[in-house]
């Protein structure tokens, strides 16, 4: 498994207002958070709660400083001219004295929907340090520079 | 009667010895370097995280990536390359310690740096 994009939840960015739910990444709340090797990403799942018992809300770690994160601002959408393509960002994200398991991967999802069975995913990371083991310490997800998602065009 | 008096109370009748496995040497995993792993430098009293493998040891880089004024060109702040026969795990930390010196109760913390997620919209 590798980074990736959730399908329906790629539709309803793109799409934008046209979508019956339109994620707006500048404007709706995103967050991130951690969920063990439980989770099985699936690109054709949609929601946290996704039916199952092996989607996010199966695996999401539990546990002494563990929370999701909530990307409140520094949210840019950008094109880079230079490199062909769209550039998706958001600030790092951060979690203090962590002992929570193992993370095996993270994702990103759209906070609105009222229920984790509403709330959609955008994109599932599990590359740069995953799984990682919390430890007790702090733990940082430094998104690349270059953005968390890139559209290349 | 006194072995079933043994055997109510969960007491075993089986003659004592010392232990084989307890002369059996202690099996260690082997912690072995890898990118992504924090490293604290004991002599300088920094911290920083493996970058690369050498066939000896390692690269680590401190204070993490920077984006350069003139672009996007990511450069290290400062990085080294140290046999790893100079380096310990301490499992406490969860961290590699080059060097003698002081070592931190517990590390800045761990990071993960995850590459973008890239969508192609097609090949012309």
């Amino acid at each position: 498994m590798t980074s990736f994009l959730y399908g329906p939840g790629a539709h309803a960015m793109l799409v934008g207002a046209q979508a019956t739910n339109p994620i707006a990444f500048l404007t709706d709340v995103m967050q991130v958070g951690l969920s063990s090797s439980t989770h099985v990403p699936n690109k054709d799942d949609t929601f946290l709660d996704d039916a199952g018992a092996d989607d996010f809300l199966d695996g999401e770690l539990s546990g002494t400083g563990y929370s999701r994160f909530t990307l409140s601002s520094g949210k840019t959408i950008t094109y880079d001219a230079a490199n062909d393509r769209v550039e998706i960002d958001a600030v790092d994200a951060a979690w203090t004295a962590i002992d929570a398991g193992t993370a095996a991967q993270a994702t990103v999802f759209s906070q609105t929907g009222g229920a984790d069975t509403a709330r959609r995913m955008i994109c599932n990371v599990d590359t740069g340090g995953f799984p990682i083991v919390t430890n007790g310490g702090d733990l940082s997800l430094q998104w690349h520079v270059d953005g968390v998602i890139q559209l290349t065009v | 009667m006194l072995k079933l008096l043994k055997d109510f109370l969960g007491m075993t009748t089986r003659p004592v010895g010392p232990s084989t496995a307890l002369l059996r040497p202690p099996v260690r995993a082997a912690i072995v370097p890898k990118v992504g792993d924090t490293v604290w430098w004991a002599k300088k009293g920094v911290e920083g995280h493996i970058t690369s493998l050498t066939p000896g040891g390692f690269v680590f880089a401190s204070g993490g990536p920077c984006t350069t004024p003139s672009g996007k060109k990511v450069a290290e702040r400062y990085s080294t390359i140290v046999s790893a026969a100079d380096a310990v795990w301490h499992q406490d930390i969860h961290c590699w310690v080059v060097g003698r010196g002081p070592t931190p109760k517990n590390v800045r913390g761990q990071v993960i740096q995850p590459k973008p997620v890239i969508i192609k919209m097609g090949v012309n």
